[in-house]
């Protein structure tokens, strides 16, 4: 790593004083040069860590990290993010640049990127989160269901009641309170669930996305026997990620489909996906054939409780596609939408 | 030997919960008595006979429904005692949480609980609720009596 050119120099010198934790492998997965931040990200001396082999240091990590390594040997950088198994540490990103001056890979650079706060701070707040989330799932939900309760049980004496019940106005006002309660309940769950979604641990593992994309495509069927759906599901690349969630991203963006396609007429979804030059993770896409959405307000699509259809037209509180978001962002990937008023609707996403 | 006269003990601190819990088993039309306790100490007097239940005929109850969220002693406290009690254990216990999302659940079923149920935010659906558990619990179960 010493060279007498000024560049080299400068750069040796930041790297030592860089707060990012840096290390340099030989092609034997060696390590060769370690900055302090390195050193300290391992909570170990840096003599601790040089001329050790990679994986004694990345052995939790190493099922992930080690086609990552084979690329970068062969001189293709990457980017991997470490997700850790115990559920209070966040994830960390992983960088790899291969050291190739003359067109030949003589070794490459680790670049840890860790994504956040201390364990301890993280713990706190996570706790935090979990008594408001236990609270709001109790407490909000005791009165809520006392202003159903006794405005039903009223309803029972209006209309049990001679001169109250020829009011029209008083059943429709006691409804109305009703269904301003049930709603209320339905969006604390929701709420929950997006907190959940935040917070559960992520199991990633490979995925068979056709697999995944026809089962979601039949347990929709079941759900909409009455409905008159052309569906088409290409056959898809695999992605890495978390099974239930990805299984639930589907669900999610193929009951969007379902919804705002007309119910009288045939209604056509497509599901598939682009394949783009290597390096860059294929687009999977959910295509239907329904009412759309003005571009306009596209950025709102993902927003907690947004809704870009009137409340009578189309049921629903506006959280599927929040749901559907948290879980790309989960995964470090991307979502986003593509439509014309009344000319249908394409969801895309990615996965790194 | 389904006893008819047994009473259904219902552990709730909630003053509303009670009352609509109570219009809802009025309308269920069942001849076994519905006790209420209001907290953990109260029901084991009335287990016990004991306190402002000393004079109670000592029937034991068919089945306790019991609120997972109770003050001072938790239902999940009561639950413990209750499932560790020779004479108790044997006595069915619905769980009533206000959240399916609850993290209780899985420790409720470590100890012993029989059931969980939600309290449903609607009232129809809460009386269904509690017409399925009576239906089941004093209709179809049998229990001892020690």
């Amino acid at each position: 790593m010493n060279s007498a050119s000024p560049t080299t120099s400068i750069a040796s010198s930041v790297l030592h004083k860089l707060d990012v934790p840096v290390a340099y492998f030989d092609p034997q997965l060696v390590c060769q040069y370690c900055n302090p931040a390195y050193a300290r990200y391992w909570q170990s001396p840096t003599e601790k860590l040089l001329q050790k082999p990679l994986y004694t240091t990345w052995k939790a990590h190493l099922a992930v990290l080690t086609p990552y390594l084979a690329d970068v040997l062969r001189g293709t950088d990457g980017r991997i993010h470490l997700t850790p198994p115990e559920p209070d540490a966040l994830s960390t990103l992983v960088q790899l640049i291969a050291h190739a001056p003359e067109g030949r890979v003589e070794g490459f650079h680790l670049v840890v990127y860790p994504e956040a706060d201390t364990p301890s701070q993280v713990q706190h707040l996570k706790q935090e989160l979990e008594a408001l989330a236990y609270s709001i799932s109790h407490d909000f939900r005791a009165p809520l269901r006392h202003i159903e309760g006794f405005s039903r049980l009223l309803q029972g004496k209006v209309e049990s009641h001679e001169a109250l019940a020829q009011d029209a106005d008083t059943l429709k006002y006691l409804d109305y309170i009703r269904k301003g309660a049930t709603e209320l309940s339905t969006m604390i769950d929701a709420l929950l669930q997006y907190s959940r979604l935040g917070r559960r641990n992520l199991h990633c593992t490979p995925l068979d996305m056709t697999a995944i994309a026809q089962q979601a495509v039949t347990d929709a069927q079941a759900l909409h026997r009455s409905r008159h759906i052309d569906w088409e599901v290409e056959v898809l690349p695999p992605a890495y990620g978390d099974t239930d969630m990805i299984e639930y991203l589907l669900e999610l963006l193929i009951d969007n489909a379902v919804k705002f396609t007309p119910a009288d007429a045939l209604a056509r979804i497509h599901i598939g996906s682009t394949i783009h030059t290597e390096g860059k993770p294929p687009t999977y896409f959910v295509r239907d054939n329904g009412v759309g959405f003005d571009p306009a307000f596209r950025d709102n699509l993902f927003g907690v409780f947004q809704r870009l259809h009137r409340h009578d037209e189309y049921p629903g509180i506006g959280i599927g596609l929040a749901h559907a978001s948290r879980i790309i962002h989960r995964h470090h990937g991307r979502i986003w939408a593509d439509a014309a008023l009344d000319q249908g609707a394409t969801f895309f996403f990615e996965l790194p | 030997m389904r006893n008819i006269h047994a009473p259904i003990l219902y552990a709730e601190d909630n003053l509303m919960d009670i009352e609509l819990t109570k219009e809802a088993y009025a309308s269920l039309q069942l001849q076994n008595p519905l006790e209420i306790v209001r907290d953990g100490r109260e029901l084991m007097d009335f287990l016990h006979c004991e306190g402002a239940y000393a004079d109670r005929y000592p029937d034991m109850p068919i089945l306790i429904l019991l609120d997972n969220k109770m003050p001072r002693i938790t239902g999940l406290e009561v639950l413990k005692q209750l499932k560790s009690h020779p004479k108790f254990k044997h006595i069915p216990v619905v769980m009533m949480t206000s959240s399916s999302l609850d993290s209780d659940i899985r420790r409720g079923y470590e100890l012993g609980a029989n059931a969980y149920v939600m309290k449903a935010v609607d009232f129809d659906e809460l009386q269904e609720c509690l017409a399925d558990i009576l239906q089941f619990w004093v209709k179809r179960n049998y229990t001892i009596h020690l």
